[in-house]
């Protein structure tokens, strides 16, 4: 690919977005809400959810212990080859925007973005006195 | 290869979402690349739903012998 064309794909032009009313509830836990241009985005969450029986005294949880939190991600796939061209005839209209909650590296974004990255790691399980587990 | 894309015209009136959660992403506007990844680890007993007491109630199922087809709609 000729470093023009590289030129013209990354260089596409973003339509405005006229958005007249929102509303959230709640953001929680490594998310975010975002109004105007994000050149990247890249959130991430690391989450024990614990179900302790026998009432709720302070105890420390290491992350390293549980497996999942060490597990790899694939790597990113190589960017789409192709040439193209975009013509933004008018721009995105949003009348009303109701989004209850985001949540464990949700991203709600009003507006472009050039590159989303989100990572999550979320692991439940329950801590039982005796018996089986 | 020339790929062309007109954006004439998107206008929504009314956009109502629960919940936007693990790694998801809702979005208005234009995005080049997006990579949303998840692991997620939950024990089967959260997944399994039952009734707290044992299950006192019997029911009896005879099965027939589907004969003929052709007036049996409900089949």
């Amino acid at each position: 690919m000729s470093k023009m064309s590289e030129e013209k794909i990354i260089k596409m032009i973003k339509r405005m977005v006229y958005v007249d009313e929102i509303e959230t509830q709640s953001l929680a836990i490594g998310s975010v809400m975002e109004i105007g241009d994000v050149h990247r985005a890249a959130p991430f969450s690391r989450i024990l959810a614990v179900q302790k029986e026998g009432g709720v005294e302070s105890d420390v949880y290491d992350f390293d212990d549980y497996s999942i939190f060490s597990m790899k991600s694939s790597p990113p796939l190589p960017p789409v080859q192709v040439e193209s061209f975009h013509y933004h005839h008018r721009p995105i209209q949003i009348d009303q925007v109701r989004v209850l909650g985001v949540s464990t590296a949700g991203t709600f974004q009003v507006g472009g973005v050039d590159h989303v990255d989100a990572l999550n790691y979320t692991k439940h399980f329950r801590d039982l006195q005796d018996e089986e587990q | 290869m020339n790929h062309i894309v007109h954006n004439y015209g998107l206008h929504v009136g009314n956009i109502r979402v629960t919940g936007v959660s693990g790694s998801s992403l809702f979005l208005i506007g234009d995005n080049k690349t997006v990579r949303l990844q998840s692991f997620f680890d939950t024990p089967p007993e959260s997944l399994i739903v039952r009734t707290q007491g044992p299950v006192v109630e019997e029911g009896n199922v005879s099965i027939e012998q589907n004969v003929g087809r052709k007036n049996n709609k409900n089949d």
